[in-house]
C-alpha cells in the first residue's frame, strides 16, 4: 500500500473514443475507433515536476486529462494517495487542479479578484480565508495592481499567470499543467517556470508539466515521459534519455553530446521505424 | 448545506458581473416583454367585454389575466434563454469544464445558474405587472399579503424549470430545438393569453405538460383573476408534482452529462 501513498500512479491505461462521422444526410453515421493513448504507465510523485514530452497529437493532453479526473480511462487503473481516482473523482478533484495554456477557462467580463472568488467558491474556499489566498496568489502571479481590471483587457501572458492563480486557488495537493508557457514570451515564460520549480521544491506539490519546449522540459523535470502517437517511447530522468541517444552516437561517430531536443526527434523517429 | 449556498451565491453573483454590467441590457429586459404584453392587450380591446368573454367581463379584468400570464410567462421562458445563453458562452470560454473540474454541488452550480439568471432578467418586468395588476384592483390593502406567496411561488417553480433546462442544455450543445418547443408552445397551451379551460380536450392534454400552467392558475386563482378560488389544491398538488419530476429529472441528466462528458470529452466542445 506504502508506494501508492504521496504519488498519483496511472498502470496501463488506455483511452479510445468513438466517434461518429457523416457520411451523408440519408446515411446513417459510420462509427470509428480512436486510439488516444495506448497502454502508458506514469507515477506523480509530490515534491517532484514530471514531465510529459511530445509532439502534437502525441497524446499528451488526453493524458493530462484521464490522470486529473476530466475523463475516465478506457482500461487501466488510476490511484491517487493509494485511493482508486476514477471511482472517486470527486474527492480527486478536491486535491487536484489543472492549469492550461492559452486564454480560455477565464470570465473575460469578470476581474482578476472576481475570477478567483468565483472558482474558489467552487472548492468551498470563503470569507476571509478566500480574500487572503486571492491576495497572496496576485502577488505572486504579479497581477496586484491589475486585480480589479476586467480580463477582457488583459495581455496574453497576464491571462496565463491568471490561470495560474485560478489553478492554484484551492491548493491543490497535484497540478497539471498543460503547455503553461504556450505562446508566452521569454521573460513571462521564465518567471512562470521559476514559479512551477517552487511549488513542487518549496511547497511539495506533485506538478506534471506537458510541454513541447524542450529547454522547458530540460530545465524543469526530474523524470520525463516521452509520448508518440499515444504510446511510451522512452522514460527516465533527462540524463537517461540523454544516454540513450549518446551511447549510439559515441559507438558511430563520437560526435558532441547530445541536447534533449535531438534526443526527442531521435527516440520519435526511431520508434516510428524512420531514419534519425 | 454551508457548500451549497456557497457555490449558488457564487453562480448568483457571476452571473450578474458577467451578463448585466450595461443599462441596455436592463432596458431590453424591459421594453421588450412591455411592448408583447401591450400587442395582446391592443389585440383583446376592441371586442366587447361587457359580457364573459373567455371568462373576462371587464377592460382592467383583462389587464390582470394578461398581467399575470405575462409575468409567469417571462420568468419561465427567460430561463429556456438563459440555459442556451450560457451552455454556449460557458463551453466557447471553455469555463463549463473547469467548473466541473471543481468538487462542487452539481445541483447547486445549476440551480445557482437558474436562480442568478431570474432574479436578473425578470425584476423589471415583474414590477411592471405589479404596477398593473394594482391598477386592475387585483391586489388591494386587503389582500397584499399574498405577493410574498406568489413571489416565492414564482420564483421556485421558475428555478427549478430553469435548473432542468440548464441541465438539458448540459446534456447536449444541439438542444437549440427547445428554444423553438418552450416559445409558441408554451405561451398558447400554458394559458399566458388564453385562458387554458377554453381550449379543445386536445389542447388541454397538452396544457397539462407545461408547468407553467399550474403556476398560472394557481396565481389567478389566489388573485380571483378567474375563479373564486375552488380548485387550487388540485392546481398545488398538480404543481408539486411537477416540480418533484422536475427535480429528479434534472438530477439524473446532471449525472448522464457528467458521466458522458468523462467518457467522451464533450463539455469542451463548442
Amino acid at each position: 500500500m506504502n508506494e501508492y501513498l504521496d504519488k498519483i500512479v496511472a498502470k496501463n491505461l488506455v483511452k479510445n473514443y468513438e466517434l461518429k462521422e457523416k457520411q451523408g444526410f440519408f446515411r446513417p453515421k459510420k462509427r470509428r475507433t480512436v486510439h488516444a493513448v495506448k497502454d502508458i504507465s506514469v507515477e506523480i510523485p509530490k515534491g517532484k515536476i514530471t514531465g510529459l514530452l511530445g509532439i502534437n497529437g502525441a497524446g499528451k493532453t488526453t493524458t493530462i486529462r484521464m490522470l486529473s479526473s476530466i475523463i475516465v480511462p478506457t482500461s487501466g487503473t488510476l490511484t491517487m494517495d493509494g485511493v482508486d481516482a476514477v471511482a472517486n473523482h470527486l474527492w480527486v478533484k478536491e486535491r487536484i487542479n489543472v492549469i492550461s495554456g492559452g486564454e480560455r477557462n477565464l470570465y473575460w467580463r469578470l476581474t482578476a479578484v472576481e475570477n478567483l472568488q468565483y472558482f474558489g467558491s467552487l472548492y468551498g474556499v470563503s470569507g476571509s480565508v478566500l480574500d487572503e489566498r486571492i491576495r497572496g496568489l496576485l502577488e505572486i502571479v504579479g497581477l496586484t495592481e491589475a486585480a480589479d481590471t476586467p480580463v477582457e483587457r488583459y495581455s496574453k501572458g497576464m491571462k496565463q499567470r491568471l490561470q495560474i492563480a485560478r489553478g492554484l486557488i484551492n491548493d491543490p495537493e497535484y497540478i497539471f499543467l498543460d503547455e503553461p508557457t504556450l505562446g508566452l514570451d521569454i521573460v513571462i515564460a521564465k518567471e512562470i517556470r521559476a514559479l512551477v520549480m517552487e511549488l513542487a521544491a518549496k511547497h511539495h506539490k506533485g506538478v506534471l508539466l506537458t510541454t513541447h519546449y524542450i529547454s522547458e522540459a530540460e530545465e524543469l523535470c526530474d523524470y520525463i515521459y516521452v509520448l508518440d502517437k499515444g504510446a511510451m517511447i522512452a522514460e527516465g530522468t533527462k540524463e537517461d534519455l540523454k544516454d540513450l541517444l549518446g551511447y549510439e552516437r559515441k559507438v558511430v561517430s563520437q560526435i558532441k553530446e547530445p541536447d534533449l531536443e535531438e534526443t526527442l526527434m531521435y527516440l520519435i523517429n526511431h520508434s516510428r521505424g524512420e531514419h534519425a | 448545506m454551508k457548500n451549497i449556498l456557497l457555490v449558488m451565491k457564487a453562480e448568483i453573483k457571476k452571473q450578474q458581473e458577467h451578463n448585466y454590467h450595461s443599462y441596455f441590457v436592463y432596458f431590453s429586459l424591459l421594453i421588450w416583454p412591455v411592448l408583447g404584453f401591450l400587442e395582446v392587450y391592443y389585440t383583446y380591446k376592441p371586442f366587447s367585454l361587457t359580457g364573459n368573454f373567455i371568462g373576462i367581463s371587464s377592460g382592467k379584468e383583462l389587464l390582470a389575466f394578461l398581467a399575470t400570464g405575462y409575468m409567469a410567462y417571462n420568468c419561465y421562458w427567460s430561463m429556456v434563454q438563459n440555459a442556451w445563453s450560457m451552455s454556449y458562452q460557458e463551453r466557447t470560454g471553455g469555463t463549463l469544464e473547469v467548473s466541473f473540474l471543481s468538487p462542487a454541488s452539481r445541483m447547486a452550480m445549476n440551480y445557482g445558474k437558474a436562480l442568478g439568471a431570474l432574479l436578473q432578467e425578470v425584476w423589471m418586468f415583474c414590477c411592471f405587472c405589479l404596477f398593473i395588476l394594482l391598477y386592475a384592483e387585483s391586489i388591494r390593502w386587503d389582500n397584499i399579503f399574498l405577493l410574498p406567496v406568489i413571489f416565492i411561488l414564482l420564483l421556485g417553480s421558475s428555478t427549478i424549470w430553469g435548473g432542468m433546462m440548464n441541465a438539458i442544455f448540459l446534456f447536449s450543445r444541439d438542444a437549440e430545438i427547445f428554444m423553438d418547443l418552450f416559445d409558441t408552445p408554451m405561451v398558447l397551451f400554458s394559458g399566458t393569453r388564453i385562458p387554458a379551460a377554453c381550449f379543445p380536450v386536445w389542447a388541454k392534454v397538452i396544457s397539462l405538460l407545461f408547468p407553467l400552467t399550474y403556476c398560472l392558475n394557481i396565481i389567478r386563482l389566489v388573485l380571483h383573476i378567474t375563479g373564486d378560488g375552488a380548485g387550487i389544491g388540485a392546481d398545488l398538488l398538480r404543481l408539486g408534482i411537477c416540480l418533484l419530476l422536475m427535480v429528479g429529472i434534472t438530477k439524473v441528466l446532471l449525472r448522464r452529462a457528467e458521466a458522458n462528458n468523462r467518457k467522451n470529452g464533450e463539455l469542451q466542445f463548442y
